[in-house]
């Protein structure tokens, strides 16, 4: 893993890439030597994105040179980037779910150019497979479709394509991003070799535990532009404290979040945990069966029950059934059996307005599909589920009046008073978005809120957004409402919920008080094999 | 009651249902190549119709031997036509089911016009497309009427067969092409990697962000190979009626269209539809010269194919998966 070598395969210099005049790159300089593991390190929206899709094709630099192995590039497109050896695998990996593993690996195998070399033989490429497998430790199921594998899985099908291409560059975004603490372990395994083999590798990552357990260097970049550079070797921790990675008289644990203002720990930190006064039951689910995505039975059984006036937090790894229970209770996806009712009202086969109607508010993790109508108005957002209410029309005439009386009211009670009631929500930020459906949603105080991931991906703006979104979820717990809060992340859940439930392959594993349950017990739990 | 039996099931009528099925087949496997690709064309109609027209003027024109220039002309026809379609809905990006539209009507209208010049037959008088909607059923005849083509060939050996030998290997080329096109394009889709790259452009379209995929050519081939086929499709329905007349189809390019997403896209249950469809019209078409049917208004086939195929739509076994999800979106390079 020597970093010493004297032309770099990749040199990236003076970058820069606006977006409709935002600057996204700002003269950004960066380089990756031929088998260097080199972390980039940045917040959301910090520009690391940018940067690597204009590495891999994506976007066109407006300002800048790019060079590989020392010759001036610039790609027009993704396959010239990949026919260069540069490999980008995005987080929301990319395979086509009719066709199988193997195809999915044969996919782009065909060289446009070079006719004669690509016979279609699966049988050939099945074989190169698996000696690359073996070679990195990449164990793939060649036969199965992508929806019958796990997310670990599908990232080492992206890196074995990769390999197959014979990369000499791969970028990975965010890679750990959904992997149990094993599937990590393994993944780095199989980096290491990689790299050792002489493939650079760029490493997206705010775990920093991850990129010092793995990166040569690291870089750190900020709105844009490179904040600082370290070789990992060779620093120590006023070294990262100087680039931003480590914040002065930091957590010292060596662990937690890049230069974070935004982060939800930092945030969670001025919230004193408090517990609800928790009355009558309001949301009970008996022995609930749903049908997931695939067909295959994705909630197995599953009671619970939220008292009035608490939080329940449910958690565990994504796709082990927590999005299919929270849209069976909103109505969403069919119940194949089992109950659900609010403050004893049955709610089993509701459709979303018949729900709506019995107390249930909804913040769904989907926000641009499920939570708002993203090419209309602030304005048409805000009063999607009570526009027939008298006072907002009559006789079938909307009262405009009144509406932007009562959305206007709505937004100076959330902060938001400098959002324009007619701009198209498509438009807004994340944190921006997120707030005005929780403004719409607990506008008509709501016996049973229903959170999926409330703060996540709402780190892209100044607004505190992800403080406003947590102390609006507890208010509206100690106004009375139940409150069912699903989160990946462990610290929020502790920080905010009375109880925490944790899922694993469609059932409830365990029940935990969260006053006295740990970040890493939750984890043990949620990632432990059944 | 027996008679309608009686004449269904003849040697003649299933030697004449093969037949039929040529043009069934030949649509609806390259509209499924098509729709494979993601990209649908609802105007299969009217380039069966022009290139029926283009062939039935080569064939009534001149000698006998200029079938071969015909069917090649055909299917040209079809090439030109899907790359035009292409060339809007791929290129351009247009609606597909709008360019679809013009080209049915294209067709339609340009076959309308050619056939009032070119056609000598004393039957094209001219039509008028509205007309032409609704056809006054011509009696059309139940086998090929036209003389020994050079197009026409018995299999040696399998022909004199007994049965067998009529109802399968006496029939004309384009026949025997529109059944070897069945295993055809099963391996074209799943042992090549054309097909393998249609097979993905059909699903997910921000591929090429990802692997090699050429997203924009790989469509338009298929397009274009799809509609090639529905030009031989005409063909096939020119050299079975022996001449051109107006409205030749009777909507099968529609029928055609209907039968891919009946077929949930795979193309055995496709070429098993169509073959089935094959037969109902060779059915129709044996009471119909018998006598045993005789409606005045309607076109018995265009009648009974169109609302099978509406029952066909609600009752055939579905799989939802099997839609190609990326059929209809158009492509572009960035997508968030």
């Amino acid at each position: 893993m020597a970093s010493s070598v004297s032309v770099p395969f990749l040199q990236m210099k003076g970058i820069t890439k606006r977006f409709a005049g935002v600057a996204a790159n700002v003269s950004v300089d960066f380089d990756v030597s031929v088998g260097e593991v080199h972390a980039l390190m940045g917040e959301d929206g910090a520009g690391k994105s940018t940067l690597m899709s204009i590495l891999a094709g994506i976007y066109t630099a407006d300002e800048g040179e790019m060079f590989i192995n020392g010759q001036s590039r610039s790609f027009r497109s993704p396959s010239e980037a990949l026919a260069s050896g540069v490999s980008l695998l995005s987080r929301g990996l990319q395979l086509v779910p009719t066709l199988t593993i193997l195809e999915n690996i044969m996919l782009g195998l065909k060289r446009r150019k070079r006719r004669t070399r690509d016979r279609f033989s699966p049988a050939r490429v099945r074989r190169r497979v698996n000696e690359i497998a073996d070679t990195y430790r990449l164990p793939v199921q060649l036969d199965a479709y992508p929806w019958q594998v796990t997310v670990g899985e599908c990232q080492r099908v992206a890196i074995i394509k990769a390999l197959m291409r014979e990369s000499s560059l791969l970028v990975l975004d965010e890679p750990t991003y959904l992997l149990t603490p094993s599937e990590v372990n393994d993944l780095f395994v199989t980096l290491r070799r990689v790299s050792h083999d002489g493939c650079g590798i760029v490493l997206i990552s705010n775990k920093l535990h991850e990129v010092l357990a793995l990166a040569d260097r690291i870089t750190v970049m900020r709105d844009g532009t490179i904040t600082g550079s370290a070789v990992v070797a060779d620093s120590d921790v006023q070294d990262l404290e100087r680039i931003g990675i480590v914040r002065s008289g930091g957590n010292g644990d060596g662990d937690g979040y890049v230069g974070m203002g935004d982060q939800p720990s930092s945030h969670l930190a001025k919230l004193d945990f408090t517990a609800g006064f928790a009355g009558d039951v309001c949301l009970r689910v008996k022995d609930l069966h749903v049908v997931g995505e695939q067909g295959l039975a994705a909630v197995k059984g599953v009671s619970l029950s939220v008292r009035s006036g608490s939080i329940l937090g449910v958690t565990g790894i994504p796709g082990n059934g927590q999005n299919e229970l929270i849209e069976s209770i909103v109505g969403l996806r069919p119940v194949s059996s089992g109950v659900i009712s609010i403050n004893g009202v049955d709610i089993t086969g509701f459709v979303p307005a018949q729900a709506r109607s019995a107390g249930l508010a909804f913040m769904p993790e989907d926000r641009e599909r499920h939570g708002v109508i993203a090419g209309c108005s602030v304005q048409d957002n805000l009063i999607l589920h009570n526009f027939t209410k008298p006072s907002l029309s009559r006789y079938g005439l909307l009262r405009m009046k009144r509406i932007r009386e009562h959305c206007k009211r709505l937004l100076e009670q959330h902060d938001m008073s400098s959002v324009d009631l007619s701009s198209e929500v498509g438009l807004l930020p994340n944190g921006v978005i997120q707030k005005l459906i929780m403004a719409r949603e607990t506008s008509e105080t709501p016996r049973l809120l229903l959170v999926s991931q409330p703060v996540k991906g709402t780190q892209d703006l100044r607004l505190n957004s992800a403080q406003r979104i947590y102390e609006c979820i507890r208010m509206q717990r100690d106004l009375g409402a139940a409150v069912l809060l699903i989160s990946e992340d462990a610290s929020e859940l502790i920080a905010l919920s009375d109880n925490i439930a944790v899922m694993r392959a469609g059932r409830i594993v365990d029940v935990l008080t969260s006053s006295d349950s740990t970040v890493e017990q939750i984890e043990k739990l949620t990632a432990a094999e059944s | 009651m027996s008679d309608f039996f009686v004449a269904a099931f003849t040697v003649a009528t299933f030697s004449s249902a093969v037949c039929w099925a040529a043009p069934y087949l030949l649509a609806a496997l390259g509209e499924t190549l098509s729709q494979r690709s993601g990209v649908i064309n609802v105007g299969v109609d009217g380039v069966m119709l022009l290139s029926a027209c283009c062939v039935s003027w080569f064939m009534v024109g001149s000698n006998n031997s200029s079938i071969i220039v015909g069917v090649l002309a055909g299917v040209l026809v079809g090439f030109v036509m899907g790359a035009v379609h292409g060339f809007f809905t791929v290129v351009l990006k247009i609606e597909q089911h709008l360019v679809g539209i013009c080209v049915f009507l294209f067709g339609l209208g340009a076959s309308e016009i050619l056939a009032r010049y070119v056609t000598t037959s004393a039957k094209s008088s001219p039509v008028s497309p509205v007309s032409s909607a609704l056809p006054a059923s011509p009696v059309l005849p139940v086998s090929p009427v036209s003389p020994a083509s050079p197009l026409d060939i018995s299999i040696p050996v399998l022909s004199s067969i007994s049965v067998i030998g009529e109802v399968l290997f006496s029939h004309n080329v384009v026949v025997y092409a529109a059944f070897l096109l069945v295993p055809g394009i099963v391996l074209l889709l799943n042992r090549t990697w054309f097909g393998l790259h249609v097979r993905a452009c059909g699903e997910v379209l921000c591929l090429a962000s990802t692997s090699d995929v050429p997203v924009l050519s790989t469509r338009l081939k298929a397009v274009m190979l799809g509609s090639g086929m529905a030009g031989l499709a005409g063909a096939a329905l020119v050299m079975l009626t022996g001449d051109w007349e107006a409205n030749i189809t009777r909507q099968m390019g529609f029928v055609a269209v209907a039968l891919v997403s009946v077929g949930s896209w795979r193309p055995l249950h496709v070429a098993a539809l169509s073959i089935f469809y094959g037969f109902i019209t060779a059915v129709i078409r044996v009471w119909e010269a018998e006598g045993l049917v005789n409606w005045l208004i309607f076109d018995p086939v265009f009648l009974v194919t169109i609302l099978l195929t509406l029952l066909a739509l609600v009752v055939y076994p579905r799989n939802a998966k099997a839609k190609p999800a990326a059929l209809t979106s158009t492509y572009s390079r960035i997508s968030k």
